[in-house]
């Protein structure tokens, strides 16, 4: 047929979560028997998006016949990550229009944020506010993260004139330190902060704070100080009674979840009932990971609510302690050894921050300016300096990352040698006299032992010469003899023979006894195996002389 | 009293405003690189650590999820930033939910969570561009993934499957803390 009717003009798709609604316009409103129609195909992206195919046209469920100019085609959509293309065209009984112009979408990128649900409970001045995703309990999500949102809530005074505030919650808050009976007002909006989406703010929710519970009260001021990644919590004393206290950690990321984790709080341990306002609470701390913690006071059957909670990023709350350091110095340089911060509590900081090291150091005197080197490395040289002088230096650690310096290790302070002596010399020349001495020592030695060996061959053989051989010396004396000294040796061998020789010559000439004396010393002085040659030897004189 | 009130209230919005911004300046973005490999490293052991190897009978369950592996050839470090982060909070949302079924190291498992969920909001905290078209890639193999998962009904032999493929996501988490130094 005459084709009369023109096609829809401005085709548009809003997309809040995973409701999807399409607009156009169209030149002759008034007309009431004219209907619109629109039809979709997804387009298949592989997942290297090389190839794009497209699907047959298909009429768009819940846009069929509609007579006003807006239709809602959710029911349509199955996938949010992909693309469609859309179009609507006008329809009087048999007559169409032309296809309007095609809209290319993809509902991820297209759609917006919802408002989120807001809960406000108003207990003993405390105000708690709990806060639920746009999508909350919804089987169709287009935001499938928990983690996805952040949230951001504006809130006044309701009678004060004064500015709205704002800031980011966490999905569940309490709201301590308000005045009581006051009325505070608060709307709240979800961020998808990667896709720089904004969503719509909820309606706005007012709440009259209460008087303060008239019980003990909750411990205020909570404070983590760490040191080389021990956390230490301390709160304020506020009790003039004798007051116990509770500690209780939760594990961070539940703070993001839909689920309740009022069970999943766990009391510290070691903390439990202490009477002092501060506790050691590292033992449970995974530096990788944010943890809540909360304090309870009680006093005999009196119990406090719980203080606020206190957030803790370990590795963005920790002090970084001094490094330890050992400092040697040349008649021009020194030199710096450092060990990392905690490595002597078996914590060491270079596990946790990609730490470096900075030196300051300055010449001891008056008019001394401070110098600065930096290092990644556990070894610190700094060269240029004058011979002679006094240096003093400390050392800090410091992350880059996290933008964190250290605590400065105590100033140390050394002097540089002189020029002469400086340490290489000093320990060449020890290294000198003890290769000197070595050498020394060992020809010594060797010669000593030579020297010994020498007068054992020439003066006492260790082969005897035979006996007819002696005989003919006369007397019986053995070859060595006549070279023999025969300066008065004193040896305790002597004496066993020496008195042999007097029980068994009884008769014997003295001349000739002495003389035998002697020999038998002097055999005996040298070597065990010669007492008894030498023993041998004075049988022999013996029988010569009975003979 | 209205004095005392008005003092109370403007203290309450000092000490969120320092809270606020203590968390915003608490990072230097142009180093993140630094801290995000360490995190890698930690992570992947934990993965590895949860459970044991992969189980014999579970062979069958084994899926080509097909990676994007196009996101790894991003030139701007801001790009590879916001891979990471994806890949990191896509993660979370898996390992978040419908465990139940696993024979994992609970206390392994809330580690990995734990720290799957600071890294995100360091990264997040970061990002200079919007993820926008380039993001969809990663977020549709995380869709394959967790439709995987749903058609096998959170099965012991799904979730080692799932396991073993986020312990591959960390390989390419090195390339991308690669790519994020400038």
């Amino acid at each position: 047929g005459q084709m009369n009717l023109t096609s829809p003009q401005n085709v548009q798709v809003d997309i809040i979560n995973t409701n999807f609604t399409l607009r156009w316009t169209w030149n002759s409103e008034n007309d009431f028997s004219v209907t619109f129609s629109a039809q979709y195909q997804r387009l298949f992206e592989d997942y290297e998006e090389a190839v794009i195919e497209e699907t047959d046209w298909k009429e768009m469920s819940g846009c069929q016949n509609v007579t006003v100019m807006e239709c809602d085609f959710s029911s349509a959509m199955t996938d949010y990550l992909y693309s469609y293309n859309v179009r609507v065209r006008a329809e009087q009984g048999e007559e169409k229009s032309p296809w309007s112009t095609t809209l290319f979408f993809t509902p991820y990128l297209k759609a917006k944020i919802g408002p989120p649900g807001v809960h406000l409970k108003s207990i003993n001045g405390v105000v708690e506010i709990n806060i639920s995703s746009p999508e909350e309990n919804l089987s169709r999500r287009m935001w499938t993260s928990d983690i996805i949102f952040t949230y951001n809530a504006v809130f006044w005074e309701n009678s004060s004139n004064a500015e709205p505030k704002s800031r980011t919650l966490e999905r569940r808050n309490k709201i301590y330190d308000l005045a009581p009976r006051t009325t505070y007002c608060l709307k709240v909006q979800a961020h998808i902060t990667s896709e720089r989406k904004v969503g719509s703010f909820s309606p706005v929710y007012c709440i009259k704070t209460t008087d303060k519970a008239r019980i003990l009260a909750y411990p205020i001021n909570l404070e983590i100080h760490a040191l080389n990644m021990k956390f230490l919590l301390t709160w304020d004393n506020l009790y003039d009674q004798n007051v116990s206290f509770t500690v209780q950690q939760l594990i961070g990321y539940l703070m993001s979840l839909p689920e309740d984790y009022s069970n999943n709080w766990t009391t510290v341990s070691g903390c439990e009932n202490i009477t002092i306002t501060q506790c050691d609470v590292s033992s449970d701390i995974y530096h990788l990971g944010t943890y809540f913690f909360r304090v309870k006071a009680m006093s005999g059957y009196n119990k406090s609510h719980w203080s606020n909670e206190i957030k803790v990023d370990p590795c963005v709350v920790n002090e970084i302690g001094p490094p330890n350091l050992t400092v040697s110095s040349s008649e021009d340089s020194l030199r710096i050894q450092l060990i990392p911060p905690g490595e002597s509590e078996n914590k060491s900081m270079s596990e946790f921050y990609d730490l470096s090291y900075r030196v300051l150091y300055w010449k001891n005197s008056s008019d001394a300016e401070e110098k600065i080197k930096e290092e990644q490395q556990l070894l610190f040289i700094i060269s240029d300096l004058t011979p002679l002088t006094w240096y003093c230096l400390k050392v800090q650690a410091f992350s880059p990352v996290y933008k964190k310096n250290g605590h400065f290790s105590d100033a140390i302070c050394i002097k540089t040698l002189n020029g002469k002596d400086s340490p290489l010399s000093i320990f060449m020349a020890f290294v000198i006299a003890m290769f000197a001495s070595l050498i020394l020592a060992s020809f010594c030695i060797f010669s000593i032992y030579h020297i010994s060996r020498r007068i054992r061959y020439t003066f006492f053989p260790s082969c005897k010469p035979p006996s007819n051989i002696e005989d003919r010396f006369g007397s019986g004396q053995p070859f060595s003899i006549p070279y023999l000294s025969t300066s008065e040796e004193p040896t305790e061998n002597c004496c066993i023979i020496e008195s042999i020789v007097i029980e068994e010559t009884n008769q014997t000439d003295i001349k000739e006894y002495k003389h035998s004396k002697q020999n038998s010393r002097d055999s005996g002085n040298y070597s065990n195996d010669d007492d008894t040659s030498g023993a041998k030897v004075l049988e022999e004189m013996l029988e010569q002389e009975a003979a | 009293m209205a004095t005392k009130t008005q003092g109370r209230l403007c203290l309450w919005q000092l000490c969120q405003l320092l809270l606020f911004s203590a968390g915003v300046m608490s990072l230097d973005c142009n180093l993140l690189h630094h801290q995000q490999s360490k995190f890698n490293r930690y992570s992947l052991q934990l993965l590895q650590k949860t459970g044991r190897s992969f189980p014999l009978e579970c062979l069958g369950d084994l899926t080509a999820f097909q990676f994007p592996e196009k996101v790894l050839k991003h030139k701007f470090p801001q790009h590879a930033q916001m891979a990471a982060h994806e890949i990191l909070q896509q993660l979370f949302g898996i390992f978040s939910r419908n465990l139940l079924q696993t024979r994992w190291e609970k206390g392994d498992v809330e580690l990995f969570r734990n720290g799957l969920h600071l890294q995100t909001k360091h990264l997040e905290k970061c990002l200079s561009t919007k993820g926008g078209r380039p993001i969809l890639r990663l977020k549709r193999y995380f869709q394959r993934i967790k439709d995987f998962l749903e058609k096998k009904k959170y099965s012991t032999c799904a979730w080692e499957t799932v396991r073993l493929e986020a312990q591959r996501c960390f390989l390419y988490m090195d390339k991308l803390t690669v790519m994020m130094k400038n």
